[in-house]
């Protein structure tokens, strides 16, 4: 049974949400769910995610709360922290919507009368519950999905959008699709009157292009005599310069992290901060990544905080899982499954 | 009691919808009492377009008219899961949301709004009595291209991931034959959905409109070029057709740069035609 709800943030504003419960009451368990909208998309999620999880769970006899925060969706209050949708992701980041969620869990508990709850949630979900467990007395667990691990800003956004370059260099894997976007124009009347109007920016085709070509450069160059590939590098020396790695090195080293520092983004360091705070709490926490993400994953937070170490995290409660051929929101089957596994698994622990 | 969100009966499931009533904010409109129904676009694009929809709404009924937004079968908060959806249940749901914010509000009058798919849908729908004034934003007009649109989708995610295109659209339009579902961002079209979708011709379906009619077409710039396929409807739709225009920094129904959350050319294009609904 689904209940449109409505409750209050500590600021006064009405958030709404959307309460999960058992057909019958009588198999209602003691543990809740948070599940908690990755932010700036409203409470259903990419593919209706969130709805999905959430009668998942209900029919499991888990109640499962999914609201809108503040000033997204249906919710009241102010929706912008910044000009641009990047200074939003900043905000999530670094606990925003925390408020929203301890009222959240708040309401939960006091509407079902469950004795303890599993938050979760994708990417701004995923951090949101993290900032909000370290304020609810309940909390049993944490299904953590894409944890973003460094923090975003429009500075970034600028900065990347006034230089196509860096922009493939740090996302190599992405050339294929500028180059085919950029085919697929070839026969669109209107942008071959944008080329010869002067109005186009073929910069990132460009530079799509050197890569690949940098690409293939990279293919044969092992096979030639170190003198001749020492004579072609520097022949072709700031004509096909060598292509950053798609993720950063693990773990970060000073220079790449001060390289991010240029482009606006460094990592968040208040993640192993509450994520520390977390687990001297006794709660347990199931990592999930998407292989898109995972390096990200490791190289920002996973190397460090997890100190590599499986059975050292599984002995404090921690699991971690890569989800494989996956994209960030989980939209293929396989990972559809695999993400409501995880889920299941940690609230049958917690139940 | 307010602005509100709410389940209503369709039948033998339940849709969610908001409500929000008239406010005395702004000076009303000269238009006599109505509740105006919004429909979203689908999948995705109903996300990115939540925040400028639900904007909409707020000034309409700021403006002084009824306004709601609620999700089709299988879509939002609504119940039933998306695969299950067709065409026709969705045209139904859009009667169901009139029949309740009818209800709600007391009023008889209904006017219908989309965006998108939305559009196509609420131009379709026969939500009893005369056809009702209509208002589209970037409507689909033809259901072929837009169901082609859905498969390319698939296979732009395909690319992403694998780097690679693994299969051919006809290869994707052999499976729905055969049976299967096409994951599309992760929603799972189904033979009956892409079937129906591609039997909607607007052009031909909307020609001589009975009612008064409005669709806004979306630009990025002022000097951008008009769209031929929705000046083309206007011209079908007949005499009580209007072709707006409006200058918008992003899509309405695409994750943009910016964080916008109105699109101000859009409202104020909706706004002035319900202004004119009633003057003859």
């Amino acid at each position: 049974m689904e209940k449109a709800v409505r409750f209050t943030n500590e600021k006064g504003h009405t958030l709404h949400g959307i309460l999960h419960l058992p057909d019958d009451p009588a198999t209602m368990r003691s543990v809740g769910m948070l599940w908690l909208s990755a932010g700036q998309k409203v409470r259903q999620g990419a593919w209706r995610m969130n709805v999905t999880i959430a009668r998942r769970l209900a029919a499991m006899g888990i109640p499962t709360l999914r609201f809108d925060y503040r000033g997204i969706g249906d919710s009241e209050g102010e929706a912008h922290h910044g000009e641009m949708v990047m200074d939003l992701y900043g905000f999530i980041q670094s606990g925003g919507f925390s408020g929203d969620a301890v009222a959240a869990g708040q309401f939960l508990t006091a509407e079902t009368g469950v004795k303890s709850l599993v938050l979760g949630g994708l990417c701004g979900g995923a951090i949101t519950g993290l900032f909000a467990a370290t304020a609810l007395p309940n909390v049993f667990g944490h299904v953590v999905v894409d944890l973003p691990v460094t923090i975003s800003s429009s500075a970034r956004q600028r900065y990347l959008e006034n230089h196509a370059a860096e922009l493939l260099r740090s996302r190599p894997g992405e050339t294929d699709t500028v180059i085919a976007l950029y085919l697929k124009k070839l026969t669109d009347a209107e942008a071959w009157r944008r080329l010869l109007s002067g109005k186009s920016d073929y910069s990132l085709l460009m530079e799509a292009a050197r890569i690949k070509s940098r690409a293939q450069l990279d293919r044969v160059l092992p096979r030639l005599p170190a003198q001749a590939r020492a004579a072609v590098e520097r022949l072709l020396h700031g004509v096909l310069p060598p292509v950053e790695p798609e993720s950063p090195p693990t773990p970060v080293d000073p220079a790449l992290a001060a390289q991010m520092q240029v482009a606006g983004e460094v990592k968040n360091d208040l993640v192993e901060e509450v994520f520390q705070q977390v687990l001297s709490r006794g709660q347990r926490v199931r990592f999930v990544n998407s292989s898109s993400y995972h390096p990200t994953f490791m190289g920002y937070f996973g190397n460090t905080a997890l100190h590599g170490n499986e059975a050292r995290w599984r002995s404090s409660g921690i699991e971690l899982s890569v989800v494989p051929e996956t994209n960030h929101i989980f939209s293929l089957e396989h990972s559809q499954r695999a993400l409501f596994e995880a889920v299941e698994s940690m609230v049958t622990q917690a139940a | 009691m307010g602005d509100r969100g709410e389940f209503f009966p369709c039948g033998s499931r339940r849709l969610y919808g908001f409500l929000h009533e008239p406010r005395a904010t702004e000076a009303p409109l000269a238009v006599a009492p109505a509740a105006v129904v919004f429909v979203h676009p689908f999948m995705e694009e109903r996300q990115d377009a939540h925040p400028f929809l639900r904007s909409i709404a707020g000034q309409v009924s700021a403006r002084g008219l009824w306004a709601m937004r609620f999700d089709l079968h299988g879509c939002g908060d609504s119940e039933g899961e998306w695969e299950d959806a067709t065409v026709a249940s969705w045209l139904d749901d859009i009667r169901a949301a009139c029949d309740f914010v009818r209800a709600q509000a007391g009023v008889e009058r209904v006017i219908l709004c989309g965006l998108r798919f939305g559009a196509t849908l609420a131009a379709l729908a026969d939500i009893g009595g005369p056809r009702p004034p209509l208002a589209m934003i970037q409507p689909v007009v033809k259901g072929t291209n837009y169901s082609m649109d859905m498969l390319r989708a698939y296979l732009a995610a395909e690319m992403v991931l694998t780097k690679k295109a693994g299969v051919t659209r006809d290869a994707l339009v052999e499976r729905l034959r055969l049976g299967q579902t096409v994951n599309v961002f992760g929603y799972h079209l189904t033979a009956a959905q892409f079937d129906g979708i591609r039997a909607i011709d607007l052009s031909r379906t909307l020609a001589s409109y009975p009612a008064r009619s409005l669709v806004i077409d979306v630009v990025k710039t002022p000097t951008a070029r008009a769209s031929n396929e929705l000046t083309a409807l206007v011209a079908a739709m007949g005499p009580g057709a209007t072709l707006a225009r409006a200058v918008e920094p992003q899509p309405l129904y695409v994750e943009g740069k910016v964080h916008l959350t109105r699109a101000e050319q859009v409202e104020l294009a909706l706004l002035g035609w319900l202004e004119a609904l009633d003057q003859p």
